[in-house]
């Protein structure tokens, strides 16, 4: 006959080891949230702003998109949402109404991120206090106002499908692609576009003299003149950790948010990780 | 002729002087800040070559950490006079919202202080963890009041 004591031993073994893989996916997707740069987008300016509860705008050429709330609450926030459904968005662009996201949310990158990962993140943002606070509605020019131009956008411009790692490079080099292709979405911004604000991947980190709001990006290929290629791979490592270039200046505007809140949270092994892939892309002549 | 000298030499003062109270032109002005800041970020590299060991002596360590002192109460006077941003990297936050500059003008030099004060301790590891807290005032300050690198 089994005894009951065995069977409370096997349950709350049982409990507490359900508890502690919770809590590793949970602490594995705040570093996942970190490496992916998602609080400086779904976090409005100012001090008194809750994190990830959404509501900043992004000024673009084509009108302001305001950030969601990816806090849990179930009415303003992803709540209710299925892993699905979180699947779909990151890899597919898609919510869970079949519709279409803007691009103004870079899936464009993060449809490589892995199942686990992605899965990881969605249990940490769920672990967050739900707060209650609607996004305003994007303003956007009359010509892309509905999520039908975003299918049209994607159609021509978007190419979903998972990081695929490369057999006869080292470990090193495919988790700094994966971070620099996929999670960090470095492409986003440094990385020139076409007339039709696709990525021009054959141009991988030539800077972007044309980014929405006027401004451009530095080239951080290996270019040694017009890229980074004079600097050393722990050279990369300590700017991604502190934003300090090697000639002493110190980097800024939108940088500096992704040095603070995402590229010096990374372990350093990550940090030389993304080094070794950068040093590995071709070196690509400025504009 | 004695007294020839004396009023040319007093002349020739009194212009030198008035040449250093003229307003300088927006062009003299901004090469003048950008002549500053590339000697902050002089300083600043040398130092992070010794705390990470890589070049320089550390003997020297103190002398860039004291040029850093030097520098760093001029700060002030570089945006005395607001720029027009055709050749160069201030932007208009400096002016339309002092309160903010100021405060990043106090993290500063509250950050040199900070180096200043480990260094001559010679311990590498406060002076490496004090020389990363004034790379975060370099860089909150270039956040919100530098244009973006242009290529
Ligand atoms: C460059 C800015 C940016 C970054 C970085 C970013 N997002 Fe977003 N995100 C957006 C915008 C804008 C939208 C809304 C897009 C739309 O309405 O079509 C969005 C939408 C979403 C949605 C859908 C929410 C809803 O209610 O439909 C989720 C979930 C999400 N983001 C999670 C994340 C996570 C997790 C990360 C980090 C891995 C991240 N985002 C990084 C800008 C960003
Ligand atoms: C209080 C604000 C502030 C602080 C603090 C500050 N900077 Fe700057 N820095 C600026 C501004 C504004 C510019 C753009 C000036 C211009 O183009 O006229 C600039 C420009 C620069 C430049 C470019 C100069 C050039 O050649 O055009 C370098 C290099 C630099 N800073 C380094 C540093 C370093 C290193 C530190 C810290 C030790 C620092 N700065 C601290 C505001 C600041
Ligand atoms: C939101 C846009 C954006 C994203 C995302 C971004 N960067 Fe940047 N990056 C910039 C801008 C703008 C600058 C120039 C900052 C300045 O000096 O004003 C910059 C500067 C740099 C520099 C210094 C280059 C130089 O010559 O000054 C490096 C290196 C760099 N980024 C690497 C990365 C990596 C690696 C990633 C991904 C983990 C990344 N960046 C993601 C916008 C971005």
């Amino acid at each position: 006959m089994r005894s009951p004591g065995l069977l409370v031993v096997t349950a709350a073994v049982f409990v507490v080891a359900f508890a502690s893989a919770e809590e590793t996916a949970v602490s594995r997707g705040e570093y996942l949230v970190f490496a992916g740069g998602c609080i400086d987008c779904h976090t409005e300016a100012g001090k008194q702003a809750v994190q990830l509860a959404g509501g900043r705008p992004l000024e673009t050429s084509f009108g302001t998109f305001y950030s969601p709330n990816i806090t849990p609450d179930p009415t303003t926030g992803i709540g209710q949402w299925t892993d699905e459904n979180f699947l779909r968005a990151f890899w597919e662009g898609v919510n869970p109404d079949g519709d279409h996201y803007y691009p103004s949310f870079p899936y464009t990158s993060y449809t490589g991120v892995s199942r686990k990962d992605l899965l990881a993140m969605k249990a940490y943002l769920f672990s967050l206090d739900p707060v209650v606070k609607q996004a305003p509605e994007h303003e956007l020019a009359l010509f892309i106002s509905t999520r039908l131009a975003a299918g049209a956008w994607k159609l021509r411009s978007f190419e979903p499908g998972r990081f695929v790692p490369s057999e006869n490079r080292s470990t090193a080099w495919n988790r700094g692609a994966y971070l620099v292709r996929h999670l960090g979405h470095c492409g986003e911004c440094h990385t020139p576009r076409d007339s039709f604000g696709a990525i021009e991947n054959d141009r991988e980190l030539a800077g972007n003299s044309d980014m929405p709001d006027g401004d451009s990006t530095p080239n951080i290929s290996p270019h040694r003149l017009d890229g980074i290629g004079k600097w050393a791979v722990d050279d990369i490592e300590y700017f991604l950790d502190i934003g300090m270039l090697p000639d002493g200046d110190s980097t800024g505007s939108v940088m500096s948010a992704v040095v603070d809140n995402s590229t010096s949270k990374l372990t350093k092994e990550d940090r030389l990780a993304i080094a070794t892939y950068l040093k590995s892309v071709p070196a690509q002549r400025g504009e | 002729m004695r007294q020839t000298i004396k009023r040319l030499t007093l002349l020739i003062t009194l212009a030198i002087s008035l040449a250093a109270v003229a307003e300088p032109t927006p062009e003299d002005a901004a090469k003048y800040r950008q002549s500053i800041m590339k000697a902050l970020s002089g300083h600043n590299g040398a130092i992070s070559m010794m705390v990470r060991g890589k070049a320089g002596d550390p003997d020297n360590l103190g002398n860039h950490v004291q040029a850093l002192v030097n520098l760093k109460g001029e700060i002030e006077s570089l945006f005395e006079q607001s720029s027009d941003l055709e050749d160069d990297r201030a932007l208009p936050a400096i002016w339309e919202n002092p309160e903010a500059f100021a405060d990043a003008i106090e993290n500063f030099q509250a950050a040199v202080e900070a180096l200043s004060e480990v260094a001559n301790g010679g311990e590498m590891q406060a002076i490496d963890a004090a020389h990363r807290e004034l790379g975060k005032a370099c860089k909150g300050c270039h956040e919100d009041f530098r244009l973006k690198k242009q290529d």
